[in-house]
């Protein structure tokens, strides 16, 4: 791995930073925690950066990444506190924001990463099908596919508002 | 491009990198999506601002260790311990059972979990043997009247020293038992007609007769007081 200069640090800091605190902030729910997410995601970043500066659309890999970190936090969270205390501060969070994680987090009991990923993609980021391939290196039937399924098990654990992209 | 912009597309944007070409387009030309760029570009600049992001960008950009030196408090317990054990806990020295195997086969007779030389008839024997690497068996019984009995043959369990799947029940009289060893089964059409020349050219008391020696062929020797 090439090791990356302390001021190409700073510049994909300013540029990818403001985006992975706004997705983690989307599944987390707290400032602090979706901040720590942004840590960890830099800490990969740099861990990888070979790989990362490969990437034909960079985007999609800090997209999948925040997505498995931030995803993996709320996992732990919920393990470690009821449901009730994963509430957001809610100053910072939108009742359809809300409504999404809360989602999330139910779903993250049944889901497996990939599906939650998928999911994340989704409600959170209104990501068509072709660009969740992108994100996740998969092909786009396999995404489709996906998507069905994921849609009935969403639907049997009660929630309606699940709505395949196109 | 169907729609308007993705938030992947307009994530991409306002971080000044280059979208797909239609995508593009499509945001200069929508005031929807214009205004959810520029909200979007109005979102980047708080976060900035915060605490959290300057708290962040120190501990990201922070001079960074070597993995090596990241792991080093973890090592150095690691090793420690390895040179302790290889020192102090390892018994280096060598197990006696196998500095016996060194100086050849061996057979014996045991009863209650220790090697006997004196029984009461009746007793029940099981048969040990120390089988110098080798393979098979034959184990035969000489009497006084240098009769020879057949106790055991066969290919001989895994392992340096080996009880044999067999328990011998103790007839009155005292015998000698030759264990003869081999990496092929010992044949008794050979060893039979060697050992009962032996037991003829032996002068003395026939449970004293040495064991003829065979080509390809380890010779253990025990002898058993029946009173």
């Amino acid at each position: 791995m090439s090791k990356l200069t302390r001021q190409e640090i700073e510049e994909l800091y300013a540029r990818y930073a403001p985006v992975v605190h706004r997705r983690a902030l989307s599944v987390v729910g707290r400032d602090a925690d979706a901040w720590d997410v942004v840590q960890e995601v830099f800490e990969r970043m740099l861990r990888n950066a070979s790989e990362f500066r490969a990437q034909a659309r960079p985007m999609t890999w800090v997209y999948r990444i925040t997505t498995n970190v931030a995803l993996n936090l709320l996992r732990s969270r919920g393990l470690r506190e009821p449901e009730g205390a994963v509430a957001a501060e809610p100053a910072v969070e939108t009742a359809a924001a809300a409504e999404a994680r809360q989602m999330l987090f139910k779903l993250s009991e049944t889901l497996d990463d990939r599906e939650l990923a998928v999911v994340a993609m989704t409600v959170l980021d209104g990501l068509t099908q072709e660009e969740i391939a992108d994100a996740l290196g998969l092909s786009r039937k396999t995404i489709n596919r996906e998507l069905e399924g994921i849609r009935a098990k969403v639907v049997a654990l009660g929630f309606t508002a699940f709505e395949v992209p196109a | 491009m169907k729609g308007h912009a993705s938030q992947l597309v307009l994530d991409e944007l306002a971080a000044g990198l280059s979208a797909p070409a239609d995508a593009k387009a499509h945001v200069d030309g929508c005031a929807e999506c214009t205004a959810r760029l520029k909200a979007l570009e109005a979102a980047r600049a708080a976060a900035a601002q915060s605490f959290g992001y300057s708290r962040t960008k120190a501990r990201v950009t922070a001079e960074r260790p070597s993995r090596w030196r990241e792991l080093m408090p973890f090592i150095v317990p690691v090793v420690a311990a390895l040179v302790f054990f290889a020192v102090v806990a390892i018994d280096w020295r060598p197990d006696p059972q196998t500095e016996r195997l060194k100086g050849g086969a061996f057979v014996e007779l045991v009863h209650g979990g220790r090697a006997v030389t004196e029984v009461q008839p009746g007793s029940r024997l099981a048969l040990k043997i120390g089988t110098a690497g080798k393979q098979y068996a034959l184990v035969l019984a000489v009497d006084k009247d240098r009769r020879i009995e057949e106790l055991w043959s066969g290919k001989l369990p895994e392992g340096a020293i080996v009880t044999l799947p067999k328990e011998l029940e103790v007839t009155p009289g005292s015998v000698a038992v030759h264990a003869f060893l081999g990496d092929a089964p010992p044949d008794p059409k050979v060893v039979l007609p060697a050992l009962e020349q032996s037991l003829r050219d032996y002068a003395g008391w026939p449970l004293e007769a040495p064991p003829p020696k065979l080509e390809g062929l380890v010779v253990a020797t025990t002898r058993l007081w029946v009173k």
